[in-house]
């Protein structure tokens, strides 16, 4: 006679047994499980990477994107080729705006033609960085604008990566980012492309000294910056992250300066991913669009921003947690410098690089 | 058939989809290309990469070959289970349970983030570090970039 915990106990035993089977047979090679073939990361996204800068497409995508107004969906013509690209957004905030990128110059313009915001993009990314810590697999195909594409996913220190990428071309049909939380930074799907059409002709550039100011951003090296902090050049202490996510490490530093004053960036980097540690002084307004003048409400960095900067001198401020471009961010003040972490990874890793800041020596 | 022609449909060519009569220029064309007949090449060996589902499938004699081990390793309890007509449902069983198990072993803490607007200053360097990455998502970050706040008055 079977007593009533036979079947429980059984199905238990089973589970282990099932995955000391499962274990045994991958580990003699037998079993591969689906999602679970690992290729290489260079080849994939090199050869992506390329089609991205070089094919030739037009056509109408998704895109959705985290803003300032959340998780934002929308539709835009594309047309790109030759390392150029024209985005034109049908709806959504940016509704008309366009937005041009040639090389490395991105600007964008607003129904009227108009220039709203320019910014040149630069580089800082490695290759071993890449390989050393994203993991890529290819996990299907799937037809996306009506081609069939190659899907593989890439898992990094910072979240995920997943690209449908045209079997002809290589040319990613989608591309979707998401955190290490799950939760989307970034998604494109191209819905009609066509990939019989010349690049786009070279747009025209803004005129130099036109429209919103570039912000001027130069590398520097650690060095000269402590030299300059230490003559007294700057209102703030310098800080220097003693603690990056693994798998992060410090590419450079860059100083800022316009005329909201000067920023210290410390880049730092997965290999695909940008996590930044910006330090300014605390008793500076803060940038457009974040200080209590342009949040009447009196929300957001405006409420966080009056508290903290009375306690400039005084040790540590409350942390605050802000979403919005590009991932998560943590804000504090630490003596006189206000340092703001920003980045796609866990808030507690956002937590603990603005923690962990030193002043630099 | 040209190069570039071929390209474009090789991916329709070795799934064979292509009619008939695209599917002799294609091969016509491979049979003198060098270049076309290595990124056909290519291909199959993404393809082999992509078809895990085989692999993945136990051999039919899987449970057969198990199961006179574990007779001989002796535990009465569930030798009736093994046994009687159902040990595809308890393996199957077994398996959801390994399977939740590992999924629940894996997958980390949910994080949830009392989260405001960041300043356009701060998101707008986000912005441009991601941008400058390969794989860059333009028409995404573009959006980014145009709802960025403080943007100034067109002319
Ligand atoms: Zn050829």
């Amino acid at each position: 006679m079977r007593r009533w915990w036979t079947v429980p106990v059984t199905l238990c035993a089973l589970a282990v047994l099932a995955m000391a089977v499962v274990a045994a047979l991958r580990a003699g090679g037998l079993v591969a499980l689906p999602g679970d073939v690992p290729v290489e990361a260079r080849e994939l996204v090199e050869r992506t990477a390329a089609a991205l800068d070089t094919v030739a497409v037009r056509g109408t995508v998704v895109t959705r994107a985290l803003t300032p107004h959340g998780l934002v969906t929308t539709r835009a013509e594309v047309h790109r080729g030759d390392g150029r690209v024209v985005v034109r957004y049908l709806a959504g905030p940016a509704q008309g705006t366009t937005i041009y990128r040639d090389g490395d110059a991105v600007w964008a313009r607003g129904p009227r033609g108009g220039l709203r915001r320019q910014a040149q993009l630069g580089d800082g990314w490695s290759a071993e960085l890449l390989e050393r810590n994203w993991q890529f697999t290819i996990v299907g195909r799937r037809r996306v604008a009506a081609r069939p594409t190659i899907v593989f996913s890439g898992r990094g220190p910072g979240g995920s990566l997943t690209v449908a990428a045209d079997r002809a071309t290589w040319f990613p049909l989608s591309l979707e980012r998401r955190d290490s939380a799950g939760e989307t930074i970034t998604a494109t799907t191209w819905q009609i492309a066509d990939f019989s059409v010349a690049p786009p002709p070279p747009p025209e550039p803004p005129p130099a000294g036109h429209g919103p100011p570039r912000g001027e951003r130069r590398r520097i090296a650690l060095a000269d910056l402590q030299e300059a902090f230490e003559a007294g050049a700057h209102d703030f202490t310098l800080l220097e992250p003693t603690w990056l996510p693994p798998g992060f490490e410090l590419e450079g530093w860059y100083l800022h300066e316009g005329p909201g004053g000067v920023m210290v960036e410390a880049r730092c980097t997965d290999g695909l991913r940008a996590l930044l540690v910006l330090q300014r002084s605390a008793a500076a307004p803060e940038p457009p669009g974040g200080g209590p003048a342009h949040r009447p409400g009196g929300r957001g960095m405006g409420r966080g921003g009056g508290a903290m900067r009375g306690q400039a001198g005084m040790g540590y401020a409350p942390m605050m947690h802000l979403r919005g471009a590009g991932g998560h961010a943590v804000r504090r003040v630490i003596g006189d410098t206000a340092a703001t972490v920003i980045g796609p990874i866990r808030a507690e890793d956002l937590e603990r690089v603005a923690n962990d800041l030193q002043p630099s020596s | 058939m040209n190069c570039a022609q071929v390209r474009d449909s090789l991916a329709e060519y070795q799934l064979g989809g292509l009619s008939a009569e695209e599917r002799r220029g294609v091969a016509q064309h491979l049979e003198d290309c060098a270049d076309c007949r290595a990124e056909l090449a290519a291909l199959e060996r993404l393809d082999e990469l992509l078809t895990p589902a085989e692999r993945v499938r136990a051999p039919a004699d899987m449970w057969s070959r198990i199961q006179p081990r574990l007779r001989r390793r002796r535990a009465p309890w569930w030798q009736g289970l093994l046994a009687s007509p159902r040990p595809a449902i308890a393996a199957a069983a077994a398996m959801l349970l390994a399977v939740a198990g590992i999924w629940l072993t894996t997958r980390g803490p949910a994080t949830t983030i009392e989260t405001e607007a960041l300043a356009s200053g701060y998101q707008e360097q986000q912005i441009v570090a991601q941008w400058s990455s390969p794989l860059a998502d333009d028409a995404a970050l573009g959006l980014m970039f145009a709802s960025l706040n403080g943007d100034v008055v067109e002319p």
